[in-house]
């Protein structure tokens, strides 16, 4: 997969785009997926292939409840 | 003078309208009918209605405690990020809801138009499309074939334009958004011109 410039096409109406914003910490994932290479983002890849983006996947593929469950 | 066999048109462009302001209001979130159908098809298939996801949404302290493991999880213990220069933005309009939110609003469709059929006194029914639909497409089953056909194409389209009437015509023409309106176009001006084609091969 090419390398990824500018920022992710899909931030608006990203779910998990705007819980990064609530904490400093969270900017990591803007700033490694969202304004880095966002082709690595799961969230992306999966709607580029039509597939079903849940609300609480995150841009590694791992899934929000399973870590909460920790 | 308005057919009263029907409603009038204002009260279904209130209806709509209303039912669009509305769910922003309260969730923040757009409707679309498409993508009610996509999501309640997958969670037919792969048994997930959402409410697990729900459940972590609506629950700030569980939600920002999970954010936190899955980041240190990622980033390791002190991820090296500088302050943000200027706040997010708020969170941008999005389809999401669980997906028996999504069931309960196909539903509605089918109930609103029940409605309106038993009180304006002419429900009946009857699976014909009226007389120039069976002069060109014929009856029975092979009526069906051209309905699923036609099914088929309206879902290849919908997925292919990221909306229908629903997501584009009234959301996105709503908020000005330019790929709305050419979809929306698509959609009324096909529409007519098929009506019309119709019309003149009867």
């Amino acid at each position: 997969m090419k390398e990824a410039a500018g920022s992710c096409t899909h931030m608006r109406g990203c779910e998990m785009y705007g819980l990064f914003g609530s904490q400093t910490l969270l900017e990591a994932w803007k700033e490694r997926f969202c304004h880095g290479d966002y082709t690595k983002c799961q969230r992306y890849v999966r709607t580029l292939r039509g597939e079903r983006v849940p609300a609480t996947l995150l841009p590694n593929g791992m899934d929000l409840p399973s870590m909460g469950k920790s | 003078m308005s057919d009263p066999s029907f409603w009038p048109f204002w009260v279904g462009a209130l209806c709509l309208g209303g039912l669009v302001a509305l769910t922003w209001a309260l969730e923040r979130r757009l409707i679309a009918g498409s993508g009610s159908i996509t999501r309640v098809t997958t969670a037919l298939s792969d048994g997930d209605w959402g409410a697990a996801d729900e459940k972590l949404l609506n629950d700030q302290d569980a939600l920002q405690a999970a954010l936190m493991a899955a980041t240190l999880a990622e980033f390791g213990e002190q991820p090296d990020v500088a302050a943000p220069a200027a706040p997010t933005p708020p969170a941008q309009p999005s389809s999401w809801a669980p997906a028996y939110a999504h069931l309960v609003f196909l539903m509605m469709i089918g109930v609103g138009g029940l409605l309106s059929a038993l009180q304006t006194g002419t429900f009946n029914a009857d699976w014909s499309l009226g007389t120039s639909f069976n002069e060109i497409m014929g009856a029975g089953p092979v009526m069906i074939g051209y309905l699923v056909l036609g099914g088929l194409a309206v879902g290849f389209g919908t997925r292919m334009a990221s909306g229908c009437t629903t997501g584009h015509g009234l959301c996105g023409v709503s908020r000005f958004q330019v790929g709305s309106f050419v979809a929306t176009g698509a959609f009324f001006g096909t529409g007519i011109a098929v009506s019309y084609l119709i019309e003149f091969l009867t």
